[in-house]
């Protein structure tokens, strides 16, 4: 049977019905207004160069005494894990009885071009692990790193293991050289060293672009014909441009900080071997002996679930726990089954180790 | 049957190879056009490109024959990679082609505009992905971020020339600066934290000071309350104290009390002497 069973007045009519749509979207669209984002009520504690920590109030009349610091990574804005009324982890965990806090990076520009890794980790997340050790007079806190950030959330465990009583680490890229990792294999063959040269910082335009790449028929061209679909309802809509807000809200990346992560953790795949260095410290994950939970996405496709799941063969703590999640890379912070499994899985994993 | 079903595979073909074709052609130079001129066209240039300069201003020549050289080079991997993509358009209609064929096979329908976009999107995705996954690209990706990255650092280089030339600041000084001050920062929190150590090193000594402050105050207190309870006592309550002082350090203390007391200079010179020994 030929497959192809239009005719030409259906074809006319769904024509007519999407220009329609588009029609009504345009005034859907520009009576959307200011797209709003981060739901939770919080304060500035510590502000250094354009880092911000920032204090969530806590939602429970107890919370757990041993604070919770959430390390985002220097990619994208940090309000994904906060985007709005029931679509927030960090909702969800301070619902959970956990006393929340996370650093804000900002957006580095010329000025923080020189910025390494060593300054990032044993510097800014550093003074921040102190800043809440202090203000809960506690000598231990839980750490929680989002993608990049808890790749740095392991090499700053694995180097101050003293300060941090449990990790998790959601969607965390540790093996950076398996077989599907697509953003690994498009970096393989550049001249990092050349590209930040040239560059300075990486403008997050081109980060953007390279996201992009990855699946370009659909980002670029699916993902808008689909949002036709939804501009008849104004809720519908106002969600899908708070993501889309989101997704082009691109910092640049500190250019020393890019070279060597690009070049020590993506080309060399030095945190598995063990090679990665801070500063003047090596970075062996077989350090860390405080509990781990381990979540990542099956359905990823900028971090591949086998990258997350390498950490458990690495880390030298007895007590390591994975956590699968049906979704994708974003899906895990906003979408409603993320809502209902991961806040609730952090929360009971550290009141049992609080 | 097995006639009947090509027959209708072949009507499905038809315009897969139509699309084909256009594609093909206008991906590239169609056909042989320019396939035998371009290496001489690249031998030419190469050639002239290689010619060393002379005479005053042979800086300046062999910076801009460094300069079209790289743009060739860019323009060669930039021209590389499209005819490569255009390739994965080919490859997308092959797969799009099968999965009209597979779908005729089992009965399968597509009834709006809009399932042939999703299909041409799920294709072209697929064709993409295999491609992208292979070394051939990653190699040619890296090569066409690098030459463009050598052109445009080239191109900076020329600019600071100039720059420099009209008294403005450049790239490369900004860059020194940036670096120094990074620097900088990194000493200055080096030297607060080292600051901050020695400062709570500090309190730990002067927390030390009035403990041993207090000893001594005590123990003077101790001391010339022992004395005192033959002349003259001040208070019950500190006399209580001196005594329970007294009493817990018994005899030997007592002594170097009563030292004191009875004379502060000779007290302060032994006291002197014990601490050069």
């Amino acid at each position: 049977m030929f497959p192809f069973q239009m005719r030409p007045d259906e074809i006319t009519r769904e024509i007519n019905d999407f220009n329609a749509k588009l029609s009504q979207g345009f005034q859907t669209l520009s009576d959307i207004g200011e797209i709003e984002v981060g739901v939770s009520e919080k304060e500035p504690v510590y502000t250094e160069d354009k880092l911000v920590l920032y204090h969530f109030t806590p939602r429970v009349e107890n919370p757990n005494k041993i604070p919770l610091l959430i390390v985002y990574a220097l990619v994208n804005r940090p309000y994904i894990a906060d985007l709005q009324e029931g679509r927030s982890m960090i909702q969800g965990l301070l619902d959970s009885g956990q006393d929340v806090y996370l650093i804000d990076w900002g957006y580095p520009d010329a000025a923080d071009r020189y910025l390494d890794l060593n300054d990032y980790i044993n510097g800014y997340i550093d003074r921040c692990v102190d800043v809440v050790r202090n203000r809960h007079n506690q000598k231990t806190i839980n750490l929680l790193g989002i993608c990049q950030g808890g790749t740095f959330s392991l090499c700053y465990t694995a180097l101050h293991s003293e300060k941090i009583k449990n990790l998790i680490t959601t969607v965390t890229p540790v093996d950076f050289q398996t077989k599907d990792d697509q953003l690994s294999h498009l970096v393989r063959h550049i001249d990092v060293d050349l590209l930040v040269d040239t560059l300075g910082n990486i403008p997050g335009e081109l980060l953007n672009w390279t996201y992009l790449g990855l699946k370009p028929f659909q980002l670029m061209g699916q993902k808008y014909v689909d949002l036709v679909d939804m501009l008849d309802d104004t809720e519908k809509a106002r969600n899908f441009m708070r993501m889309e807000k989101w997704i082009f809200d691109s910092p640049d990346q500190a250019g020393e900080a890019f070279r060597q992560f690009t070049k020590q953790f993506y080309q060399q795949n030095g945190l598995v071997k063990g090679t990665v260095k801070i500063g003047n410290d090596t970075v062996d994950l077989m350090d860390i002996n405080v509990p781990v939970l381990n979540i990542y996405a099956v359905a990823d496709h900028l971090v591949p679930p086998d990258s997350s799941k390498a950490l458990g063969g690495c880390v030298g703590t007895d007590d390591y726990t994975e956590l699968e999640f049906p979704g994708g890379h974003i899906g895990i912070y906003v979408s409603g089954k993320a809502q209902k499994m991961i806040p609730p899985s952090v929360g009971e994993w550290l009141t049992e180790r609080s | 049957m097995g006639q009947m079903l090509s027959g209708m595979f072949g009507a499905c073909q038809l315009p897969m190879d139509t699309l084909q074709r256009t594609m093909s052609s206008g991906s590239v130079f169609p056909g042989d056009f320019l396939q035998g001129f371009k290496p001489d066209v690249e031998k030419v240039t190469d050639k002239f490109l290689s010619v060393p300069g002379i005479g005053y201003s042979r800086e300046s020549q062999e910076q801009v024959q460094n300069g079209l050289r790289l743009l060739a080079n860019y323009q060669r991997s930039s021209h590389e990679y499209h005819v490569q993509l255009g390739k994965v358009g080919i490859d997308a209609l092959d797969i799009m082609k099968q999965r009209i064929l597979e779908m005729a096979e089992n009965g399968e329908e597509i009834n709006s505009l809009r399932e042939v976009y999703d299909l041409w999107v799920d294709c072209n995705e697929s064709a993409y992905a295999d491609y992208v996954k292979s070394e051939e690209y990653s190699r040619l990706y890296g090569k066409l971020v690098n030459d463009l990255m050598a052109l445009k650092r080239h191109g900076q280089g020329i600019m600071d020339e100039t720059m420099s030339a009209l008294g403005m600041p450049t790239r490369k000084g900004m860059a020194t600066v940036q670096k120094r001050q990074q620097e900088l920062r990194r000493s200055l929190i080096d030297s607060k934290n080292r600051i901050e150590t020695l400062e709570s090193e500090l309190k730990k000594v002067e927390a030390l000071e009035h403990e041993v402050k207090a000893m001594r105050s005590g123990r003077e207190a101790g001391s010339s309350a022992g004395v005192k309870t033959d002349t003259a006592p001040k208070s019950a309550g500190k006399k209580k104290a001196g005594k329970k002082k007294a009493g817990k350090k018994k005899t030997g203390k007592k002594k170097a009390g009563k030292k004191k007391t009875g004379k502060k200079k000779t007290g302060k010179k032994k006291a002197g002497k014990k601490k050069a020994r």
